[in-house]
């Protein structure tokens, strides 16, 4: 079974990268008139960060019939970082050669807590890309 | 809680053509973080990589759904994201995509509003389908911020 992780940060520099300047995800100021305590990380950057997991993991099957589907549980702030997992579930034993790879993933942020999970899929042939 | 809302399910909220550029994906890259180096090439061309799947929902949303958003409906937050990736999608390759509600529900007390995007290439086939779920922001939703996303 394929278990994978890594870190990423986030600090205000990248969040305005990613969201733009001056909205709830990049200006604590706009966030706050959203009433929010605290601009907070785009759902797609945390998305984003567990589409890299894959990426790494099994490279270009995943561009081409990979799936992922990621729930989004806890919000993420500037100045934080948060551990992406990815592991690989055990495939069924009648399972053909058309099979997808299936993957759970989740993220967690410095406390431990889950900001995120869901599920991953990729085309059976990656296995051959994965470490 | 719905019954203030004035979309409907079915309704189109946006559509957006994009050819993206080298310049373009590593200006991504750079706020991700994502090494260049882990992108497939082009078959044909090696000199074209192919953009990380989530970068094009992630460079048309403006215009997909986040301005409708802004004046349809309110602040709001992705509480869920899905996304199907059919083909590859590389630097200069024009792609297109329409967007429409596809489920408005209560859940938790909560109202949630699901956007769903097709992506399709030059020839017309499907690249890429982008399906997320909105979480409407109100006083009760932000008053149990500190406690998690709603």
């Amino acid at each position: 079974m394929t278990v994978a992780s890594f870190v990423k940060s986030f600090d205000m520099e990248r969040m305005i990268a990613y969201s733009g300047p001056g909205n709830l995800h990049s200006s604590d100021e706009a966030a706050q008139k959203a009433g929010l305590p605290k601009a907070i990380v785009q759902g797609g950057f945390l998305v984003a960060c567990l589409s890299e997991l894959m990426i790494r993991e099994y490279g270009e099957p995943y561009f081409s019939g990979g799936s992922i589907a990621v729930n989004l549980l806890k919000p993420v702030t500037a100045g934080t970082s948060v551990t992406c997992f990815l592991a690989e579930e055990a495939p069924a034993e009648d399972a053909d050669e058309d099979a997808v790879i299936q993957c759970k993933i989740w993220m967690e942020n410095e406390d431990g807590d889950l900001c995120a999970a869901g599920g991953a899929t990729v085309p059976a042939r990656a296995r051959g890309n994965s470490a | 809680m719905t019954s203030s809302l004035t979309v409907r399910i079915g309704e189109k909220t946006g559509e957006a053509a994009i050819t993206v550029t080298d310049e373009m994906l590593d200006e991504y890259l750079d706020a991700v973080g994502l090494p260049s180096g882990l992108l497939p090439r082009h078959p044909d061309d090696a000199s074209r990589r192919a953009l990380p799947p989530d970068f094009v929902p992630k460079a048309t949303m403006n215009r997909l759904h986040a301005y409708f958003l802004v004046k349809r409906i309110g602040n709001a937050l992705r509480t869920k994201h899905e996304m199907h990736y059919l083909k590859p999608v590389y630097v200069g390759m024009p792609v297109s995509a329409e967007c429409h509600i596809a489920d408005i529900y209560e859940s938790k007390g909560r109202t949630r509003v699901v956007f769903e995007a097709i992506y399709r290439d030059e020839c017309g086939e499907d690249c890429l389908i982008d399906r997320r779920t909105i979480t409407i922001l109100d006083k009760a939703v932000l008053g149990r911020f500190a406690g998690g996303r709603p």
